[in-house]
């Protein structure tokens, strides 16, 4: 039995008089690949918030491992241009860098070209990587990140994808990750936890397909993307 | 020089260290409204002070926590926006203030108060001054990377441990104690001005955090000099002398950016209209 890095019980959380989270259970061990998915405000980056512990659920336990070290990679960072600062200041903020580890990561996230640009003029994919470089530089047994990938473009996105495999793979660390590229996720053979509001199935993406829950939420979603898979086929044989 | 200027060169160096510092995340957080409006309430607090012989500078501190505070629990709320709960705030304590005044009977130099005045200047606020100098310094500097940090993305912070909330309060009762002891000098109007203008004057010229805080304190303390020299000598009101001189070196750094762009833009807007005339049959 692998140990939890953290354990969330019977979490709810209510905004403004309307229940966000109802009822969460959710163990992330050691090692583990999970994949929120789930239709617009359905509660997933208040989950992930309640996890990194910038939001307080309104009822509901949450164990933390004592070797549990979070980072963390938000969907986006807003420009603030009062602030003049460059990518490697921001990088070195509240922590001690590893030299060694600081110079693999820039190279293989290929980020050295733009260390010394100020972060209000980075591009999205390049904010991006700055902030995954971030949560890396920090060492952490689990990497949560929420919709990491939703500033690339499609070939950004896989590339994108692959190193967080490699990650997990290579380096054992556990990752959490909220995620809208249904054709990645549903495509892998990583478990998928499906959302809305409370959890309304998980598992690997051959099982959960079948859920009428997911078919029910993402039925029209998936219908399409096969609908694309097709015509992708077709184009190339016909 | 009489021992009178040195003891407001002083105390008009010690606060311009504080509010060029703590300026540079006034203005980083994009709070100059929000320590305007403690200011402006927090005369509430003097006419408090005055009407029942308490002591002005307690009554200043508890007044801009009491509303600080009730401004953290409103804006949590989501009732109203942030700019008409300031607003609200600074007149309501103004308006209130007011009233009180004409209660009591004492000799209330209400321009003073809110402008400030070289009269107010004791040895004791000096002592103050320095001793705010002596929490808030530390504070800033201990925790200048996570401050930072927190302003740009609150939610990284808390991933790396850091709780928005303490530091969220920290920074308040910063900003309060900074505003008390500044209003002597500057006035309850004029308070905000020492911590925004030298932080946005630095800003244009900085590329990095630490070389914003660098030329803002250069700025701040050259200008109080300065100010403190000037109004001595010509019988000028203090705040203001500050800070129509921090005010003219903003408009010498500014200047030659709008120049460049604005020239260029109106000698092309310039010649097409003039095209367009002398086409004209």
């Amino acid at each position: 039995m692998q140990q939890n890095l953290i354990s969330l019980q019977n979490i709810n959380l209510k905004f403004t008089g309307k229940n966000i989270l109802e009822n969460i259970d959710l163990d992330i061990k050691k090692g583990d690949f999970l994949t929120i998915i789930g239709p617009n405000g359905a509660g997933k980056s208040s989950l992930i918030k309640i996890i990194i512990g910038s939001l307080k659920p309104n009822s509901g336990k949450i164990k933390r491992n004592k070797d549990l070290k979070i980072a963390y990679v938000p969907q986006k960072m807003e420009i603030n241009k009062t602030i003049p600062i460059n990518a490697k200041y921001f990088l070195k903020l509240n922590q001690k860098i590893d030299q060694k580890l600081f110079q693999k990561i820039t190279h293989d996230l290929k980020i050295s070209d733009f260390l010394n640009t100020s972060l209000s003029n980075l591009s999205g994919g390049q904010r991006q990587r700055i902030l995954l470089t971030k949560a890396l530089l920090s060492e952490p047994n689990l990497l949560i990140l929420d919709e990491p990938a939703q500033n690339l473009d499609i070939s950004g996105q896989l590339e994108f994808y692959s190193y967080i495999n490699k990650l997990h793979k290579e380096k054992n660390i556990s990752i959490l990750m909220v995620s809208h590229d249904l054709h990645i996720v549903m495509s892998s053979t990583k478990k998928v936890i499906c959302l809305n509001h409370h959890i309304c199935c998980q598992g690997e993406p051959k099982i959960i397909a079948q859920n009428p829950d997911f078919k029910e939420i993402f039925g029209n979603d998936m219908n399409k993307l096969i609908s694309i898979y097709n015509h992708y086929h077709d184009h190339h044989h016909g | 020089m009489d021992e009178f200027i040195i003891q407001i060169i002083i105390a008009a160096i010690g606060i311009s260290l504080i509010t060029s510092a703590l300026g540079c995340f006034v203005i980083w957080k994009k709070m100059a409204y929000f320590g305007d409006s403690l200011a402006h309430a927090s005369l509430l607090g003097i006419a408090i002070g005055i009407l029942f012989s308490i002591d002005i500078n307690l009554m200043i501190l508890a007044t801009t926590i009491f509303f600080a505070v009730i401004l953290g629990f409103l804006q949590n709320r989501n009732f109203l926006s942030n700019d008409a709960l300031l607003g609200i705030l600074a007149h309501g304590g103004i308006s209130l203030a007011m009233i009180i005044i004409s209660f009591s009977h004492a000799n209330f130099d209400l321009e003073g108060f809110l402008f400030g005045s070289l009269l107010f200047v004791e040895n004791k606020d000096i002592l103050l001054i320095y001793l705010a100098l002596f929490i808030i310094y530390p504070i800033i500097f201990l925790n200048w990377q996570k401050f930072i940090l927190l302003t740009l993305n609150s939610d990284i912070a808390c991933s790396m441990g850091i709780n928005p909330a303490k530091y969220r309060m920290i920074f308040t009762i910063l900003i309060a104690l900074t505003i008390t002891i500044t209003i002597k000098i500057t006035g309850v109007l004029l308070v905000t001005s020492l911590l925004i203008i030298p932080a946005s004057i630095s800003r244009i010229i900085s590329k990095s955090p630490n070389q914003m805080l660098l030329f803002s304190t250069i700025i701040s303390v050259f200008s109080s000099i300065l100010g403190s020299i000037l109004s001595y000598q010509f019988d000028l009101i203090l705040g203001p002398t500050i800070i129509t001189i921090t005010i003219i070196i903003f408009s010498l750094v500014i200047i030659p950016i709008i120049n460049l762009k604005t020239i260029l833009n109106i000698k092309q807007s310039s010649l097409i209209f003039l095209a367009k005339i002398c086409k004209k049959p």
